[in-house]
């Protein structure tokens, strides 16, 4: 058996207790690998995220959708495993498993019978270290990847988003989606992937989460028998958006005579995940926007406009400054226009009530609990913390953090983040400029 | 074959033999976790405790869905869900909501061919609320005129919403050239014109129709005990006055089929997609578990027939897979294919008839069958996982089937489906004849 040496395990080993009495664990190889081990003995099974830091942000210029296009071609094809192999085994075992990106990270999940663990850790060791990317493969993944970004076009709510972004963003790589476009996912070539794996899959720049039927001392001497001589390389930051917060609203009309639907999506500049008003401004836009039933932009469009089934607004959550967004799909988008402006403008200039922020408080504080209860809930959390470094103790600092946010933090985020009449717009469907009366405007060709 | 493979990389750790006592153990031990009673007015009451977190799921599902409805009032069951969150006696629009939200629950509502579920996943101490509104829900629900009118709106705008997405316009007409005389071809959402007619009466009647406890299914799951179920249920639901409603059955009114049904869509699209579905019998058939197995072999993985032959070999595909959409009645087993063009469309179909025909003529391996029946049984565990998972097999078991342990027994046939029985099955229902195709194409207007 290959088992490197003690002295490369546990530089910190931090323990917390929580509320359903399972216990999370955090330790870190010293190769800067950390590993997080969410302990669940209810069932024989075993959720694990390899998770690398590094999403599309990274992507090289001109070249979206490396990230997500590398992360893919993990699957495909290993030193020591052939793609057909890789699958079959996994399959055979009746695994669940799959690869993701996003801007902030990229991903393989793998759900196992408790029994199939190391064979599921020989696996997930063998394609993070010694992925080969066949040119065949790579050939076969990057037309799926094209059919999806062509894809991607056949739905308004998709086609108002892509547009959205590419107003806003302009020449940052938030401006596409994560798994690039047409024209960008063409210029990819497999030295692109072997450079982004090379730069950025760095034992330093990754986590592991295990989560289920798992001892964690036994998790950290496997991990580290497999993964113990990765050897680290410094990583850099990814560059933050530059982003203009518009003078007046700007409209991109798309139109489509065949649409019996408007789609909208419009917003401003907004926040980064580490924003120190992020509580207060997910209990804000909460009260504004969330649930389409209760909130106050759903209760003027849907509950008493009967104006759409849908209408939200939210801050991105990511490590980069974002976007705050609004959505609507309608048969009248000059009512709907008009509701959810009159809304916002309502929110920015006198906030809240209190018992909006009561509502919202115990809405968030009453299911936080619940989003954790399945180990598939428990890997999602766990991951969010250690992504966005909210601490270990976030399970029990997060419903603190809610309960102790004033009205007056709820009622200066609104005035801090919401610039009312200041949008960036993108409306789709059968309508022109006339019918939606929005006479400030500026129109983008 | 798997064997095999693992023996030449020995770095890998070779699974111990398909070795399934553990799993199975866990399997078998939700029926010891589940009691079931039914109180005299005809609720029936299904509880499953599971204490590992302090939550707990409560279910309330009726039987009513597209099912029951007739040409003219397609979608009405969900215009009636849509209803049934605004106005009771005590309850103003909003108060469901308001108070589940103060709670921190999660909650929903939604409508399928054979039912109409409502649920609510909250903290345990707080589950009686769920109970309680539900209660309401059943009995009390007032539909006055002038709250119609708005939600009549919303609903047209979520059939609106069906109508922009072509992959949906293909899923809705292909069900419907599928079955000619079985609801099935009627979309739980209802059709435009249907959705335009609905009045306030017709909900009114529909909603006193099917909603009482004879008509009902509750399901509770979680960190709750039986006794505390028994004396909460008897509180909120003994009062109520249960009148049972025969429902039709229409599991044999599908004619056969006479020759292949085909249909071409042209939407704004970029890429098309190809659907292919062979009719399939209902759980009435002792053979209609195999229909699942059949679809896994065909088309689920990467090392599934068709994911092989169309996106590897051929590469005439970007994606495939393929399940058997059974229920209850007879229903179709589906092939969906990503084409890489559109003029490869033919070509796909001549490769999937050839798979289709060695399906008929050849034994599917052990393997094969094995990585299904695998497969199943961790997927009956992962499902443990969360007690809303569980829930909804329960309630759906007893709606579909009549029985909660249906979803378990459908377990145990797959276990026990032989290559044989595969080879009878695709014989008798993956004919050429018996085909329907549906195809989205460009209108040549595309970006």
């Amino acid at each position: 058996m290959n088992f490197p040496g003690k002295q490369l395990l546990i530089i910190l080993l931090i323990v917390i207790g929580n509320l359903s009495g399972a216990v999370l664990f955090r330790d870190s190889l010293s190769n800067g690998l950390i590993i997080l081990t969410y302990e669940d003995h209810r069932l024989p099974m075993v959720d694990i995220s390899f998770v690398c830091r590094s999403g599309a942000v990274f992507d090289p210029d001109g070249k979206a959708g490396t990230a997500s296009l590398c992360t893919d071609m993990l699957l495909r094809g290993t030193k020591n495993l052939t793609p057909d192999s890789i699958a079959q085994i996994l399959d055979f075992i009746g695994a669940r498993y799959g690869t993701g990106t996003d801007f902030d990270r990229c991903f393989i999940n793998l759900r196992l019978l408790s029994k199939d663990l190391t064979t599921g850790l020989d696996i997930l060791s063998e394609i993070i270290l010694e992925p080969t990317f066949p040119i065949d493969e790579f050939t076969r993944t990057q037309e799926q990847a094209l059919s999806g970004a062509r894809r991607a076009y056949d739905y308004p709510s998709s086609v108002v988003g892509m547009e959205f972004d590419r107003l806003l963003f302009g020449e940052h790589r938030y401006s596409l989606p994560p798994r690039g476009d047409t024209a960008t996912i063409r210029k990819i070539t497999r030295d692109d992937l072997k450079n982004f794996h090379k730069t950025h899959f760095v034992p330093n720049n990754c986590f592991i989460v295990f989560v289920g039927a798992v001892d964690h001392n036994y998790i950290k001497n496997e991990v580290n028998r497999r993964f113990g001589n990765w050897q680290p390389r410094p990583v850099s930051n990814p560059q933050p958006p530059e982003l203009t917060l518009p003078e007046k609203i700007r409209v991109k009309l798309i139109t489509r005579k065949e649409m019996n639907q408007t789609y909208i999506q419009f917003g401003h500049p907004g926040i980064s995940i580490f924003d120190k008003d992020l509580i207060a401004i997910r209990l804000m836009s909460y009260i504004l926007g969330g649930p389409p039933l209760s909130s106050r932009m759903g209760l003027a469009v849907r509950e008493y406009g009967g104006l759409a089934y849908d209408v939200r607004c939210w801050f991105d959550r990511r490590l980069l400054p974002g976007a705050f967004r609004a959505t609507v799909q309608t048969a009248k988008p000059k009512e709907a226009i008009e509701k959810m402006f009159a809304e916002i403008r309502q929110m920015h200039e006198k906030g809240a009530t209190k018992s909006e922020l009561l509502k919202a408080q115990n809405y968030f504080t009453g299911s936080f609990p619940l989003s954790y209860s399945s180990n598939q809930g428990k890997l999602d959390r766990v991951t969010e913390i250690e992504l966005y470094r909210f601490g270990i103790d976030w399970l029990e600092q997060f419903p603190v953090r809610v309960r102790t946010t004033t009205l007056e933090q709820v009622n200066e985020a609104a005035k801090q983040h919401l610039f009312p009449d200041r949008y960036i717009m993108v409306i789709m469907g059968n309508v022109t400029k006339e019918e939606l009366n929005l006479p400030d405007a500026e129109w983008i060709e | 074959m798997l064997y095999n493979i693992l023996s030449l990389f020995f770095v890998f750790t070779v699974p111990s033999e398909v070795d399934h006592r553990e799993t199975k153990g866990e399997i078998t031990a939700i029926e010891s976790r589940v009691t079931e009673f039914t109180l005299k007015n005809g609720l029936h009451v299904i509880h499953y405790f599971d204490s590992s977190a302090p939550v707990v799921s409560v279910n309330v599902y009726y039987r009513v869905g597209s099912y029951d409805e007739q040409t003219g009032s397609t979608g009405i069951s969900h215009m009636v869900e849509h209803m049934s969150f605004k106005h009771t006696d005590i309850y103003k629009p909003g108060d469901f909501d308001r108070m589940l939200d103060s709670v921190g629950a999660n909650n929903n509502g939604f409508t399928s061919t054979y039912y109409t579920g409502y649920y609510e996943e909250l903290a345990k101490e707080h589950w009686e609320l769920a109970l309680k509104l539900e209660a309401a829900r059943m009995n009390n629900c007032i539909f006055p005129d002038s709250e119609f009118e708005s939600e009549h709106q919303v609903v047209a705008e979520e059939r609106r919403l069906q109508d922009n997405r072509p992959t949906s316009n293909l899923w809705e007409q292909f069900e419907a050239i599928a079955f000619l005389a079985h609801p099935h071809r009627n979309p739980t959402i209802g059709w435009s014109d249907d959705v335009g007619k609905f009045t306030v009466e017709k909900v009114r009647d529909w909603y006193k129709k099917y909603y009482n406890p004879a008509n009902a299914v509750i399901v509770i799951a979680g960190d709750v005990p039986l006794e505390e179920v028994k004396s909460k249920v008897e509180k909120y639901y003994a009062r109520f006055k249960g009148t049972p409603v025969k429902r039709p059955d229409f599991y044999d009114i599908e004619p056969a089929l006479a020759g292949e049904r085909r249909l071409v869509l042209r939407k704004r699209v970029n890429v098309p997609t190809l659907l292919i579905g062979f009719p399939t019998p209902g759980i009435r058939d002792s053979l209609y578990i195999v229909g699942d197995v059949v679809a896994a072999i065909l088309g689920s993985g990467r090392n599934s027939r068709l994911y092989r032959t169309l996106v590897i070999d051929s590469g005439f595909a970007t994606s495939v897979s393929a399940w058997n959409s059974v229920e209850r009645d007879p229903g179709i087993l589906e092939i969906l294919v990503t084409p890489k063009a559109e003029s490869l469309i033919p070509r796909i179909e001549t490769v999937i008839l050839t798979e289709i025909k060695r399906m008929v003529t050849e034994p599917v391996s052990t393997q094969e069958l094995q990585r299904v029946k695998n497969q199943t049984l961790a997927t009956a565990l992962f499902d443990r996982d969360d007690i809303s998972d569980i829930a909804w097999l329960l309630a759906t078991s007893q709606i579909t089937a009549g029985n909660w342990r249906h979803f378990l027994q459908q377990i145990e046939r797959i276990e026990k489906t032989t290559p044989e029985q595969v080879l009878v099955f695709c014989k008798q229902y993956l004919t050429e004849q018996r085909r329907i195709v549906g195809v989205l194409l460009s209108d040549k207007e595309v970006k």
